[in-house]
This record gives C-alpha cells, sequence and structure tokens, in this order.
C-alpha cells in the first residue's frame, strides 16, 4: 500500500512507479496533478523542473531518462497547467501531440490497406503509445482531454478537429458492452469485453458528447463499478463518472493503491470537482 | 474464367517469395547431427493438485538443471483477471516451480511477469489466485511493466526490432524459466513457450498492448525476444490449456500434461505435436539462423510420446490448415 504520495519523491525531483524505485514519467505525472487536486504544491517546484529536464528537442517526453524516444505520457504532461510546466514547454507539447498520427492512419497506410482490400487502416486519428504504432484508447483519450483543456484556453480549429477525430475514434472502438478495453472491439469477429478501467479513462474524455451516444456507456461504467477490480479501475470510474454527472462517494475499501500512480490517481478521484478540473477543466 | 483481385494477387506474390525464403533458409540452417538431441518432458498430470510439486522436482532432476546459487524468474502467461478460465498459467504450477528451483540450491527465485493489455498487475494476480496459492507472492514478484530498464541491442534480429529497453530483473537473471500456458493464438497458431517472452517488453515503455511487436512482425519478434535471455529453461501449462479463438476468447482444453525442456524451440515443437498442430506450419518455428526441432527424431523425449497423449486443439479457420496430419 502507498500511504503517502510525498514519502516517496525521489532527491532528483521525480517520482518511482513503485517507492524505492528511480523516476519515471508517469508517476511523476499523477503526483503532481495529484498535488493540484489536493492543493498542495509540496515538491512541486522540483518535480516541474525535473519534468522540464526531460522534454525532448521534439517537444515530447520519454517515458524516463535515459529512454531516446518521445511517447504518450507527453500527452500527460500537457494535462499540467501551462503556467506550471511553462508557455513554451507546454505549447510544444501539444505541437508534438498534434503531429503524430498513428501508424495505421497515415495516407500512406490506408493506400496500403486498400491495395491488400484490408481493414486494417483507420479513418480516425487517435494516438499511439508509441510513434509508428497504432492508436489505442488510453493514449488517445489522455491526449483527447489535455488538447481539450488547450482548445478552451485557446480555441483553435486543428485542436477541435483532431479531437473530433479522436473521439470518433474511440466511439468506433468501443466494445459491443457500452464500455472499452485496450481498443480493440473484436477479435476475428468475435466481440471483445471492455475492461474497467479504460471505460473510467475513455468515459472521461468522451464526457461532453450527447448523451444519447454515451447513454450505454455510462450504464457499462455502472455495473464496473459494482464489479471493480483495483484501485486503479474505481479511480478511473469514480472519475468518468463524475464527469458525466454520477459522481460516487469515496473508493471502496476493499482495494488499496499498490503503485505510485495508482495512489496519485486515488487522490484525484477522491478530490471530487478538484480533482475532475485536473484532467476536464 | 475467375477473375484475380489485386489482394489475392499481391498475397499471392507475397506468399510466394516468403516460402521460397523460408525454405531456402531450412535447407541452410539444419541442425548439426553431431550435437546431442535436445531433452523434452512429456509428463502426465490429471489436475492441478500437490503431485505437481514432484513432478516439477523430477523434471529439474531429469535434465540435470544447475540453478545451484542463481538468480532464477520464473515468468508465467499472467493475462486476465480470472482464475476460473485457462488463459493464465495456474499458480499452482508456478509455486511448484519456485518450491523445486528453491530446492535445487537457487540463490533467488523470482516470479515476473509483464501483461500485454491490463496494467494492474498484481490486482490481476491477485484475481488469478497467485495470491492465496504461492506465500509472500508479493514479495517476491517483479511487475516486468514498470520494472527499472537498460537498454539491449538484439544481434541479427530476425524482425524490425534493433534497440529494446528490457527489464532489468530480466537481463539481470542467470536463469529464466518461461511458464506458458498451452494455448491456440489468433495470429501465430499457438502461443508457447516462446511466445511468452512478450511479457518480457516493458509496459511503461511500450504500452499496453506492446503493439511496436505487431507492428515489427509478431513471428520475427518471437524468435527475437525468446532468444534474449542467456539461459533458459521452459516448463508448459498443458494440463488445462485453451483450444479455439485463443489466446483470450478459447476455450478450456483439458490436455492433462506438463511439457518442460531447455531448448524452447523443441519444447514448443513438442507442444504443439500434443495439440494436434504441425510444428513445421507454426511460422516462428521456422526461423532462420535458429536450429529447428520440428521432426519428432530431432528430439529426445521424456516421459509420455507426444503422439500418446495427442488432443488435438481446435483450431479456428484461419489456421485449419495447421492441423497435424
Amino acid at each position: 500500500m502507498i500511504d503517502s504520495l510525498g514519502a516517496h519523491q525521489s532527491p532528483d525531483g521525480g517520482w518511482p512507479y513503485r517507492p524505492g524505485g528511480s523516476s519515471w514519467t508517469e508517476p511523476t505525472i499523477f503526483a503532481l496533478l495529484a498535488g493540484y487536486a489536493q492543493g498542495d504544491d509540496t515538491g512541486r517546484v522540483r518535480a516541474l523542473e525535473w519534468l522540464r529536464r526531460l522534454q525532448r528537442p521534439d517537444g515530447g517526453w520519454s517515458p524516463k531518462p535515459g529512454v531516446d524516444e518521445s511517447t504518450w505520457v507527453t500527452a500527460l504532461a500537457a494535462l499540467i497547467p501551462p503556467a506550471g510546466l511553462g508557455e513554451g514547454p507546454h505549447s510544444r507539447a501539444i505541437r508534438w501531440l498534434l503531429d503524430l498520427t498513428p501508424a495505421n492512419a497515415t495516407l500512406c497506410a490506408r493506400f496500403q490497406a486498400w491495395i491488400n482490400g484490408a481493414a486494417t487502416a483507420e479513418p480516425h486519428a487517435g494516438w499511439p503509445w508509441l510513434p509508428g504504432t497504432a492508436a489505442w484508447a488510453t493514449p488517445t483519450a489522455i491526449a483527447v482531454l489535455a488538447l481539450d483543456r488547450q482548445n478552451r484556453r485557446r480555441p483553435d480549429p486543428a485542436l477541435h478537429s483532431r479531437i473530433q477525430s479522436a473521439r470518433d475514434f474511440l466511439l468506433t472502438h468501443r466494445c459491443p458492452d457500452g464500455g472499452w478495453n485496450h481498443g480493440s472491439a473484436k477479435a476475428l469477429g468475435i466481440d471483445a469485453v471492455s475492461y474497467p478501467e479504460t471505460t473510467g479513462t475513455v468515459l472521461l474524455a468522451v464526457a461532453g458528447l450527447d448523451p444519447n451516444a454515451i447513454g450505454r456507456s455510462i450504464q457499462c461504467a455502472e455495473t464496473w463499478w459494482n464489479n471493480c477490480p483495483s484501485s486503479a479501475a474505481a479511480s478511473w470510474l469514480m472519475l468518468g463518472l463524475r464527469a458525466v454527472g454520477r459522481a460516487k462517494p469515496g473508493p471502496p475499501a476493499a482495494f488499496q493503491p499498490r503503485t505510485i500512480p495508482d495512489a496519485a490517481l486515488q487522490v484525484i478521484a477522491s478530490a471530487g470537482d478538484r480533482g475532475l478540473e485536473v484532467f476536464a477543466a | 474464367m475467375k477473375k484475380i483481385s489485386r489482394r489475392q494477387m499481391l498475397a499471392g506474390a507475397t506468399g510466394s517469395l516468403f516460402l521460397q525464403s523460408c525454405s531456402r533458409e531450412a535447407a541452410v540452417k539444419a541442425v548439426n547431427p553431431r550435437l546431442p538431441k535436445p531433452l523434452v518432458s512429456v509428463i502426465r498430470a490429471a489436475a492441478y493438485g500437490q503431485d505437481l510439486y514432484d513432478i516439477v522436482r523430477r523434471i529439474l532432476i531429469d535434465h540435470r538443471v544447475n540453478a545451484k546459487g542463481k538468480r532464477v524468474v520464473l515468468k508465467p502467461n499472467l493475462v486476465e483477471f480470472d482464475r476460473n478460465t485457462s488463459i493464465n498459467t495456474h499458480p499452482l504450477l508456478v509455486d511448484a516451480a519456485l518450491e523445486a528451483f528453491r530446492s535445487i540450491g537457487a540463490a533467488d527465485v523470482r516470479i515476473a511477469e509483464g501483461p500485454g493489455h491490463r496494467r494492474d498487475t498484481l490486482d490481476l494476480a491477485e484475481a488469478a489466485g497467485y495470491f492465496d496459492t504461492v506465500p509472500k507472492f508479493e514479495d517476491l514478484f517483479t511487475d516486468l511493466n514498470i520494472d527499472e530498464v537498460s537498454k539491449y541491442t538484439l544481434r541479427q534480429p530476425f524482425s524490425k526490432l534493433s534497440d529494446v529497453y528490457l527489464p532489468n530483473t530480466i537481463l539481470g537473471a542467470d536463469l529464466v524459466v518461461s511458464m506458458p500456458k498451452m494455448k491456440t493464438h489468433h495470429w501465430v497458431g499457438a502461443t508457447l513457450s516462446m511466445k511468452n517472452f512478450f511479457g518480457i517488453m516493458p509496459g511503461a515503455i511500450y504500452g499496453w498492448p506492446k503493439n511496436v511487436l505487431h507492428w515489427s512482425g509478431i513471428p520475427q519478434c518471437i524468435v527475437d525476444l525468446s532468444s534474449i535471455p542467456g539461459r533458459t529453461f521452459a516448463i508448459a501449462d498443458g494440463i488445462v490449456g485453451m483450444e479455439g479463438n485463443g489466446p483470450i476468447q478459447g476455450t478450456p482444453k483439458n490436455c492433462g500434461v506438463i511439457v518442460a525442456g531447455r531448448v524452447l524451440e523443441a519444447v514448443d515443437a513438442t507442444c504443439s505435436r500434443i495439440m494436434g498442430i504441425d510444428p513445421n506450419k507454426v511460422v516462428y518455428l521456422h526461423a532462420p539462423d535458429r536450429p529447428h526441432y520440428n521432426d519428432e527424431p530431432a528430439i529426445t523425449q521424456i516421459g509420455e510420446s507426444p503422439r500418446v497423449v495427442r488432443t488435438n486443439f481446435q483450431l479456428i479457420k484461419e489456421f485449419a490448415d495447421l492441423r497435424l496430419a
């Protein structure tokens, strides 16, 4: 069990996935976001400095120091308010996201799919975990949240268009039960089932859509809420359901966070509307 | 006259080129007949019971596995939140392996896995029965998805991968024991001890799923990743496997065997034969620069003959032609 986030901040300013490990981008950002949700700025300056040092020349972030490729964690970094991250680093993160097209949604991939008569091309542009690969549910949802926040600050048709395309991607990759798994609604024509954690994450990203479009997703999230298997799943479901007006009183006691990101997420989900604002202000 | 679509034409051309390449490589890379044939154990086990502890200990003795003072990592296949399906390697077999390696003097035995779709690995392991079965499981377990990593350069990769970041738990092990569930697989026909190494790719770098492996060529990545650990052993859980649309959506298949050995290709070829799958038609068992053990005489079997325990696993129509004659 992770009882205190502050106690696990590394001397370099970042946070590890598990107590005692080295600093990684994802847990550092989740710990920072937990601080924003709680209104607690302990360790924030050092963490932001660590994060700014890690930004790569292309504007993205790698998962940890020493890894030489920018990945989806750039979307997480873009969730940090520009006033904290810095206007320059934040706008370069947004640009990196806008410039990233999943490998199966490029013009070349679509042409190849047409030649092969295959249905592997993707008409809607979500986001991949890693450049050069296909789009999946979680990185797409996090990028939508980041770009949507930016578009509310500074409306931009390019942002709007990409957000819309990504939300279409999420809706077309919804499982028949109404929720989301990693992003594959069928395998060889057989229906796949959703996961609670991804259902909560994506619901948060599509919460502003027409209720008729996401009604069965809300029902699916409610069903998962009553059958929740982990702390992370409960936190994402709390956030997603709060975003559609179905706030839950608190996380189930049965599950304790096992990683720093899970612990941070529980803090965010338990912070009510302030927690929601971290993702969807 | 029937028209040929551009897809059929291109598929035919590509398939022809691939087959030419395979047959050419296979001819070049025959097993050296002067080398000793690999041993593969096929041991009957009707159910997940206490006899597994003796069975696994006997396997290590039969194969003269030297783990004295070594760091051993057991790598099960842990995929989904359900102890009642046949998706995950059964925790009792993993505990039996843990005890067996301790009994032969291993300095440290850890259990490690990096699930491909689900991030809450420890919760998944708990739901799959690992906490109830393996004493002090959380202390023994490493989530490879969020382990510390080091860069590793693949020498002469068969896939498009070149440099990869891998968990230090795997790179620092003296012996990695692949413990797959014997399952059909909807992309490559069968998932066994070699394919099980997909779980060493850290999700924190590559995501969930580890889609870079699909883009780099699944069969080719199976070959590359399974050749990374210096020393390997395999103990495959074929007591209840999965047939049909595996590795997740298939149905349980009682097979009643444990298959084990040092040479992963030989173990997988044996498992394939037991499942009624022709190993000569499993693409990743045909890799260039790797020895092939796809013909039965190339392997010294211990225990049961694969022919005797053969239990045809149902194959989806896309892989119907893999059926062993």
